[in-house]
């Protein structure tokens, strides 16, 4: 068989852009990135195969276009007075033209400015940059065009967690030009100087969204709201993380971003139908129209007019840019009798999409989008070789389509989540390739609810009546998609966690991948060889140390404990309020980058959200045999969450447990024991929360770790007057730092070598404390904080440890005489 | 004088002529996929080499290729033509059914390529020159498509054949007297014994006036067994068309 996919000089012009960008990125201006560029010009100017003499320079040009482009884009925080030079600055007031990058959360929204002015106590400038301006409580905002002022606010910098393998927020935002945020508790404290009515398609398509947003949320049933917002206008932050997860789990989670599916579906829909109009018209008014098939180009036009207006008013997402743009060539060479070339369109796509954004490379769903396309166009392509023998002029049943299209819905399905796989992996720890038995169901039920939706939306604007009627069919259908994402994700057969797999097996993968595309006789080898790669990279091997990881979660407490014996113990899981969830976003991520598949013990050591709010994910996510807590559960409605944890094991069948001192929880050599509070202490009247905060004493291999959660000063003059054993090698600080506990006492008796802060660069309290450092220091206590070194791991094995983390990588050893 | 519709066709049509836009959607060659440049003929040089041009003995009526020598009395008619004759007299192809020619044909009918009619009615008419005495022509008619099927495929291929034929004749063509007025199963997806037996009373006529006492060519882009060629012959008859000659692209 021959493996036909047509090769044409966009592709190759598209390739050297990349390579011009790959170089920029990871070369950048200097002397080996120009020898490189050099070379690669040189090399693309010989290997050059454009139809044309005279367009023999255009791959080297293009090659060089990249490289430019993005050392320009990487600069752009180096210009002189941009918005990050001006970062801590208080109470300063900021001007400047709204861009897009509208999202709308409960209460509030979030969009892009570029920053024109700036005007403080002391500074008043130009300036230039983007600046992600958060308004938590307000409802009518700006649109893409306005100018605005914003009042007496602080430029804070976008910072990341720093966790080995962990997402870059910074960077991500940084390939984005986004270099600081400003957050506005109130809608007052930004003025809209001038509205601009000028003839911006952003400016419309965001006002068609608002008007769409409206209606659903007007006519739409409550319990399809979000859905029905994230599947046809990509407002997505209505859906809370457990829906969110069960379309990951269920491999659906590709409907919720605005893709070429719904590009597909829209301009599909609309091509039909303006096809049966226009050749109704034209039979009736001009027959010779609909014989010569000239019918057709008004419909492609106002088919890809509608594609246009759903882009544009979704939020011009990557994936729905490249969809549109593919799907605008794809249609315009049909109508120009040219051939229909998916992967040329494809690659064209790239090209627009990556000269003008040339950062979007580096960017999830960049890669996911154009990975999963190019895995279908080739899917297609063999398709086609093995249909042009056949080329319908065999019989087909009645049935027949049903079963093709279910057959090709399964095969895609399957195709792409193998070939996104290790992007896939690479960037979210965890793939799930169950997509194909519930996008079965799913596809059929969007390409009904995704242009009905926009048919009511649009009737609804002149007729409630209409609007309603053309609503009932999306709100069913929506309604059966989220009822297959929640019945789906039960399946977890197809999920699989871990860390992303190393550039030598991603080529392998690949590598076989191709193999079967082109039906090589080594196919069969190839796949089991991999399966045994794969199988001994992701599984867990007999640990050589014990390792205890502490996460840099910001401001609040995350510790893992993976004992040598082979046990995980999770202590504490970082904060989870509103759309920050530390457990999803940071703890749950690092836990499959460690290969954490089971946890022995999770323990939430206090009611405090910084601590026990990000274990709901955890426990939801990952297998757990037992979970323990103190019992003491917070009257705040903002902190409590034992509750809820207790109650996500009672539907898991998770075993409970409360911890009190003495209570020693023994794994294997190793054991925790808590040694606060005692039940008199609990029962002490007055006694806050943070003070019968579970401290618990890891013994492991001669190594003693004291873990003292959030205790205070009360419960640490408790815990000397009765004498406890406190001596122990490594602290992790009491309560992030802060004054209120590790008294000088206190640290006497425990005499620690080393002490661990975990605490964020900027919090409201100040932590740690000036005065707990001092006397850290004094004692030649070595100190290692979260806010300065990131993840901090300590190693122990045969009686020693050592230190290393995210910033100082180089492993330390810890004198433990 | 030019209108305003002519002058952005014009524009539209130059733009899709220039290197630039070439290089990025590519014009090529529809049976071999290889890059044709957009000045010269849509077929690449070596794809022109294969398709089989008509050639050897072939029946004067119904074109069936005839194997050896008939005798003079046969006035080059095959053993059927001269039992039971068609309905029409006279039936021209230019290409021989196989290899090339067929991939060329489906290109034209099922793909899209609606764009081939220029090239394939070249070939026609050439053939029609050379052999017909059009003189005695009134009327170019193309064999109808259901609504259906028009469409399904988007454009109707002995519509656009016959439109061509009759522009470089500077004859009339009527579209819409023969109306197909069942959806019958595509002819290429029966056998040869149900064809004629499917398409049986398929096609009408509309306007019988304009067809009363005419001559008339009847183009389509393939023949095989002959049923649809038949079938609308007969129905013209019916109707009062004096006589008929078929013009097929192709001939199986």
């Amino acid at each position: 068989m021959k493996f036909k996919l047509l090769r044409t000089p966009s592709l190759d012009l598209s390739i050297a852009l990349i390579a011009g960008i790959l170089v920029g990125k990871f070369s950048g201006f200097t002397t080996h990135g120009a020898i490189i560029l050099a070379l690669l010009s040189a090399l693309l100017y010989t290997v050059s195969r454009m139809p044309q003499k005279k367009f023999r320079l255009l791959p080297a040009l293009f090659l060089i276009t990249g490289f430019a482009i993005t050392i320009n884009a990487q600069n752009i925080f180096n210009k002189q007075g941009h918005i990050t030079s001006f970062v801590s600055l208080k109470k300063v007031w900021v001007s400047g033209k709204v861009k897009t990058g509208f999202k709308y959360f409960p209460g509030g929204y979030r969009f892009h400015m570029e920053a024109e002015n700036i005007r403080g106590e002391t500074i008043e400038s130009k300036t230039n940059g983007l600046i992600r301006v958060s308004v938590y409580d307000g409802e009518n905002p700006p649109l893409p065009g306005d100018s605005i002022t914003i009042k007496n606010v602080r430029i804070k910098a976008v910072s990341s967690f720093r966790n080995f393998g962990g997402f870059d927020y910074r960077q991500f935002m940084k390939d984005r030009g986004i270099g600081v945020t400003i957050n506005l508790r109130d809608e007052k404290m930004m003025e809209i100087t001038t509205a601009s009515y000028s003839a911006n398609p952003k400016r419309g398509g965001e006002i068609l969204r608002r008007a769409a947003k409206k209606f659903i949320e007007d006519r739409f049933p409550p319990s399809v709201v979000e859905v029905a917002s994230a599947m046809s206008i990509g407002i997505t932050s209505g859906i809370d993380s457990d829906l969110r997860r069960s379309f990951a789990v269920s491999g659906l989670a590709h409907f919720l971003a605005i893709s070429g599916l719904h590009v597909g579906f829209v301009t599909a829909f609309s091509y039909f139908a303006f096809y049966w109009f226009s050749y109704a018209i034209s039979s009736k008014l001009k027959p010779l129209w609909s014989f010569s098939g000239f019918f057709r180009k008004p419909a492609v036009m106002l088919a890809l007019f509608t594609g246009l207006i759903f882009v544009l008013s979704t939020g011009t997402r990557v994936s729905a840019v490249r969809a549109g743009i593919m799907v605008a060539i794809y249609l315009l060479s049909a109508i120009i009798d040219r051939e229909k070339e998916p992967l040329n369109a494809l690659a064209i796509s790239a090209l627009l999409i990556l000269l003008f954004d040339p950062m979007a490379l580096f960017s999830a769903s960049f890669q996911m989008s154009f990975g999963a396309v190019l895995a279908i166009v080739i899917l297609f392509a063999q398709k086609d070789e093995e249909e042009d023998e056949l080329l319908q002029l065999k019989p087909k049943g009645k049935l027949e389509w049903l079963k093709l299209s279910l057959e090709s819905t399964v095969k895609i399905s399957i195709v792409v989540g193998l070939a996104v796989a290790p992007i896939v992996m690479a960037h979210f720890s965890e793939v799930h390739l169950g997509g194909f038995l519930a996008n079965i169901v799913a596809v059929p039920l969007a390409s009904v609810a995704v242009p009905s939706t926009l048919i009511a939306a649009s009737l609804g604007s002149f007729s409630e009546t209409a609007g309603a009627i053309a609503a009932s069919p999306a709100i069913l259908a929506f309604g059966g998609i989220k009822f297959t994402a929640e019945l789906f994700s039960k399946i977890n057969v197809f999920s699989f966690t871990g860390p992303p797999m190393p550039p030598l097996l991603i080529a392998f993968y690949y590598a076989t991948l191709a193999l079967w595309f082109t039906r090589s006789q080594l196919r069969y080898y190839a796949a089991i060889l991999l399966t045994v790669c794969l199988t001994l990279y992701y599984i867990n091997w007999p640990r050589d140390a014990t390792e205890v990881h502490f996460f840099d979660v910001g401001q609040g407490d995350s510790a893992l404990v993976m004992l040598k014996s082979g046990e995980n113990i999770l202590i504490d899981g970082g904060v989870a309020l509103g759309q920050m969830d530390i457990g999803s976003y940071v703890t749950a991520p690092a836990l499959n980058r460690l290969k954490v598949r089971t946890i022995d013990a999770v323990i939430a050591t206090h009611d405090h959200n910084d601590h026990a709010g990000g274990l709901a994910t955890i426990l939801k996510r990952i297998k757990t045999k037992q979970y323990y807590d103190n019992g003491v559960d917070s009257t705040n409605r903002m902190e409590a969450t034992q509750k809820e944890l207790r109650q996500i094991c009672a539907e898991k069948g998770i075993a409970t447990a409360r911890l009190r001192e003495g209570i020693e929880i023994p794994f294997g050599e190793s054991s925790i024991r808590t040694i606060h509070p005692d039940e008199k202490y609990a029962e002490k009247l007055g006694v806050s929360i943070n003070n019968s905060s579970l401290a618990l004493m890891l013994e492991t291999n001669k190594v003693k770790v004291l873990f003292m959660s959030d205790i205070e000063k009360e419960a640490e003059k408790y815990l000397l007057a009765k004498n406890t054993k406190l001596s122990a090698d490594i602290i992790k600080v009491a309560h992030h730092g802060s004054r209120t506990g590790t008294t000088a006492r206190f640290l006497n008796a425990v005499s620690p070598k080393v002490a661990v802060i975990s605490v964020a660069k900027v919090n409201r309290w100040r932590h740690p404390s000036i005065e707990v450092i001092r006397q850290l220091k004094k004692r030649g206590i070595r100190i290692k904080a979260t806010d300065d070194e990131g993840e901090i791991i300590i190693v122990i094995n045969n009686g020693n440890a050592s230190s290393f983390s995210f910033v100082n990588r180089v492993p330390e050893k810890i004198n433990l005489e | 004088m030019e209108t305003v519709g002519d002058s952005i066709s014009n524009l539209g049509n130059r733009l899709l002529s220039t290197d630039l836009f070439n290089l990025f959607i590519p014009n090529r060659c529809p049976t071999c996929k290889c890059p044709v440049d957009i000045h010269s003929d849509p077929l690449c040089d070596g794809c022109k080499q294969e398709i089989v041009l008509n050639s050897g003995h072939s029946c004067a009526v119904c074109a069936e290729s005839i194997e050896g020598d008939l005798p003079p009395e046969a006035k080059s008619r095959c053993g059927r033509c001269r039992i039971s004759p068609p309905p029409f007299d006279r039936t021209l192809f230019s290409l021989r059914y196989t290899g090339k020619t067929r991939n060329l044909i489906h290109q034209f009918k099922f793909r899209g390529k609606a764009g081939l009619s220029i090239m394939i009615s070249g070939l026609i008419s050439a053939r029609i020159l050379r052999e017909l005495e059009l003189k005695k022509y009134d009327l170019i008619m193309p064999i109808p498509l259901h609504f259906i099927r028009l469409l399904a495929r988007g454009y109707n291929q002995s519509y656009l054949l016959a439109r061509d034929i009759a522009r470089s004749f500077n004859m009339p063509v009527n579209s819409s007297a023969l109306v197909k007025r069942l959806n019958t199963p595509p002819q290429s997806s029966l056998s040869k014994a149900k064809r004629l037996k499917s398409i049986e009373n398929a096609f009408t006529v509309k306007d019988p006036e304009d067809i009363e006492g005419k001559n008339i060519l009847l183009i389509d882009d393939l023949m095989t067994t002959g049923s649809t060629l038949i079938e609308a012959s007969k129905t013209l008859k019916k109707y009062g068309a004096k006589s008929i000659a078929c013009a097929v692209a192709a001939r199986a």
